[in-house]
């Protein structure tokens, strides 16, 4: 197990390497370069832009440089925790990364959790009681989860609210807590908005849960070896938690993996509709914008948390499945 | 339709009074006492909004002493700031609010979507050198006492003595020679030389500075655009904060300070620093000194962005109170197509930007509930999409088509003008080619009306006598070459309006046997197919309706002189390099472009507006650009606690900023 994990570890490196040379070469590929996007945005404003100053900020910022030269400049500070400069907010990259973080770990993991709770209960009773009215119920609202995006759903519940309540939904905090300090009264503020997204976020994905734990329940109930089990005198609950629900959660566990990078970008739409102050539409901006050095450490940190992540959930299948583990060892 | 008789009445009442003082006296900045009992008397009852005296008379307050806002008496209690009296210029620029004296007090709240929209509050917050007086006709001194204007090229300033910088230091003469000498003449900070901004006619200007508070800019030949420039919403600055640009400058700067900042902030040299740090425009770093009502206190990206009241503004109200009244500016971001939403609840105290005529209805119909009010103001537009012929499409067939003055008549007399209004304005606009709006002075209607009444039998007995006669299965016109006649109408995706109009476009011009279709992009590309006229068509804006009236930058607008923004190139290529690149254009647009030229070196006056309308009566009789409606108003939401706002007015980019030339300075909350 160990030279197994050893081995993962090593050929992560390459793995990231090469990740990070395409994803900031995808990211410069575009025609222009971020001086374009910002000329184009200052005369859609009916501003002009000043073509000396843009060539001044060009030579200043490398952008005239070979591409391999702007990638090794960046690439290499990386290591040295410099992860260079967005153009758009003339700020080190780590800081404007690093101010978002928290936030978008606290609403990503949460989410998580709060998908989890929901799901299994309910994907465990819909299979146990298959066709039941409890069980249409659950489909019907599952389907309607999975099929809708959740920036639609975000958009729906503002314009109710808006409409029927007179009430701005989005954000995270009212305004008199955006710029404060962190205080016993702002995570009070924090927690009356965050019920949204999170109700908005925990819709699509419960629902998805619910389906695929569902669908592996129904092939694992009528198996041989649940009626073994049953046959052989455990209760209900044991029956069904100890064998079928450990296998239907397999495809829950080599997901899971997805998880960690989706902390970054799952929300990104929904952030964005919603104004949330997560990493997400920071993303999204700086993809827009290229600028790139931000969207670059931006992908780069997700490869990280996908490779880790990958990982994570190899250990995760194999801990939770013997047939995992013993398949492993045996090859 | 009464409001907008009212608005028309206004425009042309306030501009024509206004020209009036200007023609008496173009250099003489002072405001005319007599002339604003003019102004106000003559619409007394259409204009509300019309204060009773221009809104800034550079006169001393009746005061001996000036009162400031309580937060600010308490700092100067506790001799953390120095009193009301030494703070002011010793000739405080007089504000004469809209409605009344406002009280203290209170935040602004206004949405933006992108962070660096945090320069708004440069463009809302005026203090520009010179500024635009409530008619928008005028220029008043603002940050300078006075200025003069010799022979449309020499330019002075005398400034306010004793006006300061939003941290205390008094401005002086030496931030001017900072910019001049130590960025724009160093060869480090612009190795293109000086910005063009300060170019005219290919020179740069002599620059003299003779004492603390004078500065003069001399050009070879006229200059045309400097006052506005200087005016516009951008507000270009020929100063800088040169005690803190100091800190940046190789020049100045400790060698090993400034080799640290340029390690620590990430940047390749000390100009990139330099440059990171010169915000003037941008207003987002906190200690960056200004003039504007209210400063930054944030670093981007955030997600409320306030600005707080500069205890160094040098305005006052006629009761010598200094302004501004609000205690802060706040913009909380959101996304762009959220806004109008967000205003039917209320978020917004105050909000032009990111509204556009489409949202009218649904800001209308929920007033109550957000509890504001829903103002219509006029816009700038000529035309709010002007249709281009590429005159350089690739598609040489259509080129060629489009040269034929008779193909650009049956086009525009192809198009229901009247029904293009009432189904996407309400009827608010104007059918018109690119042409003044109605009211202003020097509109001829003539020239606005040509060729822009609904006439299909017309325009099919054009395409007739052409020879384009034959026809498709589907009743459409063939081309000279046997295709079907078919116009691709590239949109940069920008107005929402367009999509409609289009629809509109695409079945009247069924009528006269021409097929549309309809390329929806983004700026970028939508340029790129224009200049290198994979596009057949383009649309565009127009922002002429007012401001060329009084001059301005925008006669190229109409025939181009070089690239142009809108994406047709190869004329005004052709004209820019003198032949050596683009495509020549037609004897009539060649004569239009050196009518520009001659334009453009002739001093606002008589002769200046013969040019400029013998430019008008070629665009008239050649139709190179087709018009379809101007003068649709834009919407702005007020809330109703907010006070000194005028019910009607403008809301035009190019010259006000939308909001500025109302001096949110004044505005209060109830």
């Amino acid at each position: 197990m160990a030279s197994y994990i050893a081995r993962r570890l090593i050929i992560m490196i390459p793995t990231v390497l090469i990740i990070s040379f395409i994803s900031f070469g995808i990211i410069v590929l575009p025609p222009g370069d971020y001086l374009e996007s910002l000329v184009a945005s200052l005369e859609a404003q009916g501003e002009r832009a000043d073509q000396d100053y843009i060539a001044f900020l060009r030579r200043s910022y490398g952008l005239d440089q070979p591409f391999i030269v702007q990638y090794w400049r960046w690439f290499s500070n990386m290591f040295r925790g410099d992860f260079g400069y967005s153009f758009e907010f003339r700020r080190e990259v780590s800081d404007l990364i690093g101010e978002r973080m928290l936030l978008t770990v606290v609403i990503s993991i949460t989410t998580i959790l709060l998908t989890t709770a929901i799901a299994w209960p309910i994907a465990l009773f819909s299979a146990t009681h298959k066709y039941s009215f409890f069980d249409y119920v659950a489909t019907f609202f599952g389907f309607i989860g999975v099929s809708t995006p959740s920036f639609l759903i975000a958009l729906v519940f503002m314009f109710l609210m808006g409409r029927y309540f007179g009430v701005s939904a989005g954000g995270l905090f009212s305004p008199q807590y955006m710029d404060a300090a962190w205080s016993w009264a702002r995570v009070k503020d924090l927690l009356a908005h965050l019920w949204v997204p999170l109700f908005i976020l925990a819709t699509g994905s419960t629902a998805g849960s619910i389906r695929t734990i569902r669908a592996n329940m129904l092939d694992e109930l009528g198996k041989p070896y649940v009626i073994t089990a049953r046959a052989k005198g455990l209760t209900e609950l044991k029956v069904i938690l100890k064998y079928p629900f450990r296998v239907a959660l397999n495809p829950f566990f080599s997901s899971v993996g997805w998880m960690l990078p989706g902390i970054i970008s799952g929300s990104t739409i929904l952030s964005t509709v919603l104004s949330l102050p997560t990493a997400g539409p920071l993303l999204l901006r700086a993809l827009q914008t290229q600028d790139m050095y931000l969207a670059g450490s931006f992908i780069f940190l997700q490869t990280i948390l996908t490779v880790i992540g990958t990982l994570l959930s190899d250990l995760a299948l194999a801990w939770s499945d013997p047939r995992v583990r013993y398949g492993k060892a045996g090859s | 339709m009464k409001v907008n008789l009212n608005r028309r009445d206004f425009l042309r009442a306030t501009a024509m009074a206004a020209l009036s003082v200007a023609a008496a006296s173009c250099a003489q900045p002072a405001a005319e006492p007599a002339a604003e009992p003019t102004t106000a008397a003559a619409q007394p009852t259409t204009a509300p909004a019309q204060p009773t005296a221009a809104p800034a008379q550079p006169t001393a307050a009746p005061q001996a002493t000036f009162k400031e806002a309580p937060a600010l008496a308490e700092l100067v209690k506790a001799g953390k700031l120095p009193p009301v009296d030494e703070r002011l210029p010793e000739n405080p620029f007089v504000v004469t609010p809209v409605d009344g004296i406002g009280k203290y007090g209170g935040e602004l709240t206004m949405l933006i979507a992108p962070a660096s929209d945090t320069k708004l509050s440069r463009v809302y917050g005026g203090s520009r050198m010179v500024s635009w007086d409530i008619t928008l006709t005028q220029l008043l001194p603002d940050m300078c006492e006075k200025f003069e204007i010799n022979e449309g090229r020499d330019f002075v300033f005398y400034f306010r003595k004793g006006l300061k910088w939003s941290d205390g230091t008094p401005f002086t003469t030496e931030d001017c020679r900072y910019y001049w000498e130590d960025m724009a003449n160093n060869v480090e900070i612009s190795p293109n030389g000086v910005p063009s901004w300060l170019m005219s006619g290919g020179e740069a200007p002599t620059v003299e500075i003779s004492d603390a508070y004078t500065i003069r800019f001399t050009w070879p030949k006229v200059n045309k655009v400097f006052m506005d420039n200087l005016s516009g919403s951008m507000g270009y600055d020929f100063w800088k904060p040169a005690h803190y640009m100091k800190q940046f400058h190789v020049k100045y700067a400790d060698k090993a300070a400034l080799d640290k900042a340029v390690k620590d902030g990430g940047h390749q040299d000390w100009m990139a620093l330099h440059g990171a740090n010169d915000r003037y425009y941008n207003q987002d770093i906190p200690d960056y000194p200004t003039f504007m009502p209210w400063v930054p206190t944030f670093k981007p990206p955030q997600e409320k962005y306030t600005f707080v009241r500069n205890p160094y503004f040098y305005k006052v109200d006629t009761e010598g109170n200094q302004l501004p009244y609000l205690d802060n500016l706040v913009f909380i971001t959101t996304d762009v197509k959220l806004i109008p939403l967000k205003c039917t609840t209320g978020d917004a105290d105050v909000q032009q930007r990111s509204l556009s005529f489409s949202d009218i209805t649904l800001l209308k119909d929920n007033e109550k509930q957000g509890n504001y009010e829903t103002r219509l103001w006029s816009s700038d537009w000529a035309t709010a999409m002007r249709i281009l012929p590429n005159y350089c499409a690739q598609d040489k067939v259509m080129a060629d088509l489009f040269l034929d003055k008779r193909f650009r008549i049956a086009l525009s007399l192809g198009i229901d003008r009247a029904e293009m209004n009432d189904v996407a304005y309400l009827g608010y606009g104007v059918p018109q080619q690119i042409e003044l709006l109605p009211g202003v002075p020097g509109y001829n209607e003539a020239w606005a009306q040509a060729y822009a009444k609904y006439d299909p039998t017309e325009a099919n007995r054009l395409l007739d006598e052409m020879g384009l006669t034959q026809r498709d299965a589907e009743g459409y016109r063939l081309r000279p070459d046997g295709k079907t006649l078919d116009l691709l109408i590239d949109d940069a995706g920008e107005n929402p309006v367009y999509v409609d109009l289009i629809e509109l476009l695409t079945s009247t011009y069924k009528g006269i046997g021409i097929k549309v279709l309809y390329k929806f992009s983004d700026r970028t590309t939508y340029r790129a197919r224009m200049s290198s006229g994979e596009a057949t068509m383009g649309l565009w804006g127009s922002e002429l309706g007012l401001t060329y009236a009084t001059g301005g930058v925008i006669a190229s607008g109409l025939f181009w002189t070089e690239g142009n923004n809108d994406g047709n190139n190869c004329w005004g290529i052709w004209h820019a390099t003198k032949g050596t690149d683009g495509v020549e254009p037609p004897a009539s647009f060649k004569k239009a472009q050196e009518l520009v030229e001659q334009w453009k070196l002739t001093p606002e006056g008589p002769e200046s507006d013969k040019i400029r309308d013998e430019i008008r009566a070629i665009n008239a009789e050649e139709v190179y650009q087709i018009g379809t409606v101007g003068g649709a108003p834009s919407p702005i939401v007020v809330k109703n606690t907010m006070r000194n706002i005028p019910k009607e007015g403008f809301a035009l980019w190019s010259r006000g900023g939308y909001v500025y030339w109302t001096m949110p300075c004044q505005w209060w909350k109830e």
